[in-house]
């Protein structure tokens, strides 16, 4: 029998793109009016609906002149997008050379689109037995680490450990000394209540975990 | 497990939240000297195997990162006791302070908070 903390996890959590290299395909597309082929554009700005995500910025190039030809290309990850938002990208001017469209695009945001979250409604938390924990490590403020006492790589030193990596959104912002400290609390409380199972709480209002990993 | 102040984690100094450690299977204690005989590291060695054979695992508490010595062999001997009754206490977690926190301030207290804390493997016959 194992001690547990429970570490909640959101449920489509309001998140930034995943990264600069994400593309949209034009097969996802919308509108565009008449598209012109060319090489990566300027980034173009963002609106999204319903309201919440903000400061995405996309870049378009294009193989064709159909709608179905054009990639977008994230250029700026923004914040606070949820899975099914709606983002139109503005219009991509004329370039001679570059692809442009004279109409705004429009795509859906698909999970893949976004920085990886494991939370779900049959997922809401993710199990920590905390029976083998060694320690519960500051690491940055959009990640904690739980240690193992448990060794998993060959050689003397740092990171020779198993270890759990709990990333939260980076929006509110919270400090890798109030994540490493919420952490702790709850493994504190379960080593001292057996079977209590508590919950982690972040202290930031606000704070949401993405994942949680086994490495 | 026991509990160790982290500094600036809390609304004051004074007022610190934690982090833990484990301390079971535990076969010592001892300081260590960041450098020229600044001892603010505590290494806490376990008798659990790390991946190689012959190595071990060890638990390194950073308290000055090389600032000012804090730790002292009085409180080498305090948290061997404190392991020990935590470990006779299973759902105990106590909080472990070292001496120089019992008489600082909020100006200085932050020199007796942990400033970091890791699991390391090591090698005892080499150490």
């Amino acid at each position: 029998m194992s001690n547990y903390i429970k570490i909640p996890l959101a449920v489509n959590p309001a998140r930034s793109f995943a990264s600069v290299s994400t593309t949209i395909a034009g097969s996802r597309l919308s509108g565009g009016g008449t598209i012109v082929a060319g090489t990566i554009s300027a980034a173009a700005a963002t609106s999204v609906s319903p309201a919440g995500g903000s400061a995405a910025t996309f870049a378009m190039t294009s193989t064709g002149t159909a709608i179905a030809n054009v990639t977008l290309t994230c250029a700026a990850i923004g914040e606070g997008y949820k899975v099914d938002d709606v983002i139109t990208v503005a219009i991509i001017s004329p370039v001679a050379g570059k692809a442009s469209a004279t109409v705004e695009m429009t795509f859906t945001v698909i999970a893949a689109d976004l920085a990886a979250s494991s939370g779900a409604a049959t997922e809401p938390f993710f199990f920590m037995p905390i029976d083998n924990v060694g320690a519960v490590v500051k690491d940055s403020a959009t990640t904690c680490i739980v240690e193992l006492k448990q060794g998993n790589a060959t050689g003397t030193g740092v990171d020779k450990v198993a270890k759990y990596t709990i990333t939260v959104d980076n929006l509110p912002a919270t400090t890798a000394l109030a994540l490493q400290a919420d952490v702790a609390a709850a493994v504190i409380k379960a080593a001292s209540a057996e079977n209590a199972q508590p919950e982690v709480k972040f202290t930031t209002s606000g704070v949401e975990c993405l994942t949680v990993v086994l490495s | 497990m026991i509990k160790l102040p982290i500094y600036n984690s809390g609304p004051t100094a004074l007022q610190p939240r934690y982090t833990c450690v484990n301390v079971e299977d535990v076969y010592q204690v001892d300081k260590v000297a960041t450098a020229d005989d600044v001892y603010d590291v505590i290494h806490i060695h376990y008798s659990t195997p790390s991946f190689d054979a012959g190595d071990f695992l060890r638990a390194s508490i950073d308290y000055t990162t090389g600032t000012a010595t804090v730790v002292t062999d009085q409180d080498i001997e305090n948290l061997k006791d404190l392991i020990a009754s935590a470990n006779q206490n299973p759902s105990s977690t106590p909080e472990f302070e070292l001496i120089g926190a019992r008489d600082a301030n909020a100006s200085n207290i932050v020199k007796y908070q942990v400033v970091d804390i890791q699991i390391k493997a090591e090698n005892p016959a080499a150490v």
